[in-house]
């Protein structure tokens, strides 16, 4: 399958393609860090119409062999995760992993989680080598999942605006921040990463959460805390992408709860120039191909020609502000 | 290339078939046949699919099934109601519609020609040993609880002929009194594990499976299928690894079928 025909024809008048950070993409739909293996051998073809690229797993400067115990657990509307960046290290997606996602002409885009500044370096320096197969680095600032991962730095403006400078004087193509929704003030965390020069920003990653085993009488996860995601977070996500687009102009990436054609029509009005899909695909493996014909019939239906000019139209009733 | 065999379809439920006796027959086990024709035609014993619940996004995962079975375009699952989910899968009427992901994960080892098969299934762990067996002949060893459980012993029996099911029942009051890791340290489960060329296949309760990794004599080649909580099941999210002596590996890939003495037993919870 070529990316020709990965993006559908689902309404040949609809434009579907999204300029984002210095990157243009055939459809708004990306699928999230973590949900989507690194072997194409793998990959449900069906899933891929529609999407317009795809973030690697968390990559790390070594292999991580991911947290122990239990690491996956249902909840309402919703599923918690405590995986813990289990992946080959950034050497080994760079010599084997990649040149097999990118000969698959989807875009792919790097996601990176230095476990400190002195990492960054080394960690970009694999990718910078891999020239155009890497179409934007996503610098991490969310995992919750570990100890010395980058949930730390994005919970402070100051954290966030140390990663990024880092990233920015290593890295010279698109950069992307993905930001955690444990940073109290999502305004001001977003103006710190575009200060700092990020091209896009993806607001957000999974939620704290915890859950309790009543039959041990400990808590689920090794760790205690996990990241919650699916249904259930939505609207906590849309809130985020609100006050988020309220305090810049960087190009926003929505995550957090997509299930549906409709969470990314809310997503776009509220000023998400894209979209991650995650835990919906665990749900529904036609997710992505659902989301464009459902939004390139709205987009349609509202009289515009590109799905872009949805963007940040739900925000001009002054009455909500 | 993009070149994965995994698919997710709909699929009509042409019969259900409660197993279990007496008043807790809703709990299971149930027999679900699925007009599944190319999900089918492309499973192999030990693999296995995801499985809607019904509508919406509560409860919001797929849950993990065996395929138990293939006769032409259709497939059998066995469901033992654990939970919410399960609870709703046993509830769907014939003709209601599932989303089926699959077939997921490797299958056991085909047996080579001159070895004898030996199956040996904790309860509903029967599922894909049922089909294992009837792909490739051999007997199965069938432990569960008690004679609630008869439904699923007759099924068994109806699949691969009376001739080839031994069952044990904990309580006695169905088959012999015992397990099968009872049974094989008998002197007749002795006596069938010393024949040349035997192979093991197990699926059940993970005691049962470590208790069988401890206890088979080591020149037996030992596969066991694990039961893991699962998320995505095409390979992704790294939800349902298990620990093995290669590292954490996926139950979803790399499994759920694994050799029996690679997996840290001690580690699972």
């Amino acid at each position: 399958m070529s990316w020709d025909d990965v993006c559908g024809k689902s309404n040949p008048g609809v434009r579907l393609s999204v300029c984002l950070g210095g990157v243009t993409l055939a459809s708004p739909v990306l699928l999230a860090s973590g949900v989507w293996p690194m072997d194409p051998s793998l990959w449900p073809v069906q899933t891929l119409r529609g999407v317009g690229g795809i973030c690697s797993k968390g990559l790390t400067l070594e292999p991580r062999e991911g947290n122990s115990g239990i690491r996956i657990w249902e909840t309402p509307c919703g599923v918690l995760n405590s995986i813990g960046l289990q992946n080959r290290g950034v050497r080994v997606f760079v010599e084997e992993e990649l040149p097999r996602m990118a000969a698959t002409g989807i875009p792919v885009i790097a996601n990176v989680a230095p476990a400190g500044s002195v990492e960054m370096e080394p960690l970009l320096a694999p990718l910078r080598s891999a020239g155009a197969s890497v179409v934007a680095v996503e610098l991490n600032l969310s995992c919750p999942n570990v100890a010395d991962g980058g949930m730390a730095w994005g919970k402070t403006p100051e954290g966030i605006r140390e990663a990024v400078r880092a990233a920015r004087g290593c890295w010279p193509g698109p950069l992307w921040v993905k930001l955690t929704p444990q940073a109290p003030d999502m305004a001001a965390a977003v103006r710190a990463a575009e200060d700092c020069g990020a091209d896009a920003v993806v607001v957000a990653n999974t939620w704290l959460g915890a859950a309790m085993d009543l039959k041990r009488r400990r808590p689920v996860f090794d760790r205690i805390v996990a990241g919650l995601s699916g249904p259930a977070v939505f609207p906590l996500s849309l809130r985020c992408v609100w006050e988020a687009a309220e305090a810049t102009t960087v190009p926003l990436i929505g995550s957090g709860g997509i299930a549906s054609w409709e969470n990314v029509a809310a997503m776009l009005l509220a000023g998400a120039t894209a979209v991650q899909v995650g835990s919906g695909l665990f749900r529904d493996l036609d997710l992505p191909g659902k989301i464009v014909d459902g939004l390139a019939a709205y987009t349609a239906s509202s009289g515009f020609g590109e799905i872009s000019d949805l963007v940040g139209t739900g925000r001009k009733y002054s009455e909500y502000r | 290339m993009c070149s994965g065999t995994v698919e997710e379809r709909s699929a009509r439920l042409v019969a259900r078939t409660f197993l279990g006796g007496g008043a807790a027959r809703e709990r299971g086990p149930l027999l679900l046949e699925l007009d599944a024709p190319e999900i089918a035609a492309k499973s192999l014993p030990g693999q296995f699919l995801l499985v809607t619940c019904g509508e919406g996004s509560d409860p919001f995962l797929l849950r993990p099934l065996a395929v138990a079975g293939v006769r032409g375009e259709v497939l059998s699952l066995l469901v033992q109601v654990r939970g919410e989910g399960t609870r709703r899968l046993a509830a769907l009427a014939p003709g209601s519609v599932l989303r089926l992901r699959g077939p997921l994960g490797t299958p056991f080892t085909t047996p080579k020609e001159a070895e004898r098969l030996l199956c040996i299934a904790g309860g509903v762990g029967a599922a894909p040993l049922l089909f294992m067996a009837e792909r490739w002949g051999g007997s199965v060893l069938l432990g569960v609880p008690d004679a609630s459980w008869e439904g699923l012993v007759h099924h068994c029996v109806s699949r691969i002929g009376s001739s080839k099911v031994t069952v044990l029942s904990d309580d006695g009051s169905l088959g012999e009194k015992g397990n099968p890791c009872s049974f094989l340290a008998s002197e007749k489960g002795s006596a069938l594990l010393a024949f040349p060329n035997t192979r093991i296949c197990a699926c059940g309760p993970t005691g049962m499976l470590a208790a069988l990794a401890e206890a088979l004599p080591p020149s037996l080649p030992y596969e066991a299928s694990l039961e893991t909580r699962m998320g995505c099941g095409y390979g992704g999210c790294l939800g349902c690894v298990v620990p093995t002596e290669r590292g954490r590996l996926r139950a979803c890939v790399e499994g759920p079928v694994f050799a029996g003495r690679e997996v840290r037993w001690h580690e699972l919870g």
